[in-house]
C-alpha cells in the first residue's frame, strides 16, 4: 500500500483520530488517512507528536528516519513485533547450523548471480554498442555460476562463496560502468561516502530496500539481526542483508534507466569535498519512481519471509515430536 | 491486500457542532477534495464504516450526506486551485 514521505524542514505530523495532520510552519497543510499508509518515510528536521508516533506503530506502520543532508539513516521505529517467539528461537538454533548455513548461502548466491546476468542480458538489446563488455561480464557470471553450483556443503564453503559473490560484483560493475556516460564519472562501487552521482544513488535506493527487508523480518517474527550469510556484526541487520542480496540487480537495472532516461541529471547533484549529494529536486523525482519500482521487491521480501517463517514453523513441530 | 475504489462523498450539514464532526470523519478516509466534497478510495469494508461513522454524527432529520462511487476514468479535469485525486499508493511532502 501506501508510503508517506516526508521531506522538507519545518514540518509538523499531528494525529487526530484515524488519520495525520501536516502543519507547515504551524498553519494545516493537509490530512492523511492512516488506513492508507503502510511506511513513512521522514527526512529532515521533522516535528512528531508521540500520538502521531502511538497511531502510527498501533496500527503496524513502520517509520523509518533519515539525516537531513546526507540521507543517512538514523533510526526505524517499528510497531510490536509478530509474536510467535519460537520462530526467532529456531533461527538461532539454524546459526549454528554449519549445513544449514552453507546451504543458503550457496542459494543466496545463486540467485544473486542469476538476477545480475538477467539485468546485463537485458541491457544487452538497448545498448548494442556495449556488446563486448556485457557479454564479457555475463559469461564470467555464467562461469562463476558452474563454480557455485559445483560446491560441495562443508566447512570452508562460505569463505569461498563469499569469494566468488565478490568476482561476480566485480564483473557485473565492470560491465555496468560501460552503461553509463563518462561524464557521471561511475568507476565501480564506492560508499560511505558515494563519490559520483550512480553510487549517490545507488547507496541511497539500497538503504531503503534495506529497511523494507527489517519491516518484512519484523512483520514476520524473525530477527532481522541474525542471518547466515552476513555474519552477525554490531548493529547490522544480518538477516535483512542477506535477503536483498538477490534484490540489488533490480535496483542497478533500475538506477541505469534512471540516467539513461534524463529522469536523473547531472545538475540533480552537488559535490561536497569528497561525497556527492543528490539534491532536493531530484529526490522528489528519486522517490516517486522508487515507489513504484519498490512494490514488487517489497512482495518479494514479504515471500521470502513467510517462506523461512513457515519452513521455521515446521522445523520446531518436527523437534517437538520426534520420531511422527 | 483491500482494493480500493474511488469515491466522492457531499454532505449538506445545518448544524455547526454536527459538521465539524462529520469533517473528522470524512478526513480519517479521504485523500483530497473541496470544502464539503471528499475524494475518498475505498475498500469495501472501509464503506461500510464510514457509512457507520457518519450515520452515527448526522441528525437524519435535517442533515444529508452523499457517496457516490466514480468510473475509474481517467480524465480529470480540474480548474483554479483544485487538485487532482492522489494516488493513495504514494504521498510526497517535499
Amino acid at each position: 500500500m501506501g508510503t508517506l514521505y516526508l521531506d522538507r524542514k519545518d514540518l509538523e505530523l499531528r494525529h487526530e483520530g484515524k488519520h495525520l495532520c501536516l502543519y507547515e510552519n504551524g498553519a494545516k497543510s493537509g490530512t492523511v488517512p492512516i488506513n492508507l499508509i503502510d511506511r513513512v518515510v521522514i527526512r529532515g528536521a521533522t516535528t512528531l507528536t508521540t500520538g502521531a508516533i502511538g497511531a502510527l506503530t498501533e496500527e503496524g506502520i513502520s517509520l523509518v528516519l533519515l539525516s537531513g543532508r546526507h540521507g543517512k539513516h538514523l533510526a526505524t521505529v517499528l510497531g510490536r513485533p509478530q509474536g510467535d517467539a519460537w520462530r526467532r528461537i529456531g533461527q538461532y538454533r539454524w546459526y549454528h547450523d554449519a549445513d544449514y548455513r552453507a546451504r543458503w548461502a550457496r542459494t543466496l548466491v545463486l540467485h544473486k548471480l542469476r538476477a545480475q546476468q538477467r539485468m546485463l542480458a537485458d541491457a544487452l538489446p538497448l545498448r548494442p554498442d556495449c556488446r563486448k563488455p556485457l557479454t564479457d561480464a555475463y559469461n564470467r557470471l555464467a562461469e562463476l555460476l558452474g563454480k557455485v553450483q559445483a560446491q560441495t556443503l562443508e566447512a570452508g564453503t562460505l569463505p569461498s562463496l563469499r569469494g566468488l559473490e565478490g568476482a561476480g560484483a566485480a564483473a557485473h560493475f565492470g560491465a555496468m560502468q560501460s552503461l553509463f556516460p563518462p561524464a557521471l564519472g561511475f568507476t565501480g562501487r564506492n560508499r560511505r561516502p558515494p563519490r559520483d552521482p550512480v553510487n549517490a544513488v545507488l547507496s541511497l535506493a539500497y538503504t531503503l530496500l534495506h529497511f523494507e527487508a527489517v519491516a518484512a523480518c519484523h512483520a514476520g517474527g524473525l530477527d532481522p539481526y541474525v542471518g547466515f550469510y552476513h555474519e552477525p556484526a554490531y548493529n547490522r541487520e544480518s538477516l535483512a542483508a542477506d535477503l536483498i542480496e538477490p534484490l540489488r540487480a533490480h535496483i542497478d537495472g533500475w538506477v541505469w534507466r534512471l540516467f539513461a532516461d534524463r529522469v536523473l541529471r547531472e545538475d540533480h547533484f552537488t559535490r561536497n569535498s569528497d561525497a556527492c549529494l543528490l539534491g532536493k529536486a531530484g529526490r522528489e523525482r528519486f522517490y516517486s519512481t522508487f515507489e513504484v519500482r519498490c512494490r514488487p521487491l517489497r512482495r518479494l521480501l514479504r515471500r521470502y519471509v513467510h517462506r523461512i517463517a513457515m519452513r521455521l514453523i515446521e522445523d520446531h513441530d518436527a523437534q517437538r515430536s520426534p520420531g511422527a | 491486500m483491500a482494493k480500493r475504489t474511488l469515491y466522492l462523498g457531499a454532505y449538506d450539514i445545518s448544524n455547526d457542532n454536527r459538521l465539524r464532526a462529520a469533517l473528522k470523519v470524512l478526513r480519517n478516509y479521504s485523500t483530497g477534495g473541496q470544502k464539503s466534497v471528499f475524494e475518498c478510495f475505498l475498500s469495501a469494508s472501509e464503506k461500510r464504516q464510514l457509512l457507520e461513522d457518519i450515520g452515527g454524527v448526522i441528525n437524519p432529520a435535517e442533515d444529508r450526506f452523499f457517496l457516490i462511487r466514480l468510473d475509474p476514468a481517467p480524465k480529470v479535469a480540474v480548474l483554479g486551485i483544485a487538485i487532482p485525486p492522489a494516488d493513495p499508493e504514494y504521498y510526497y511532502v517535499g
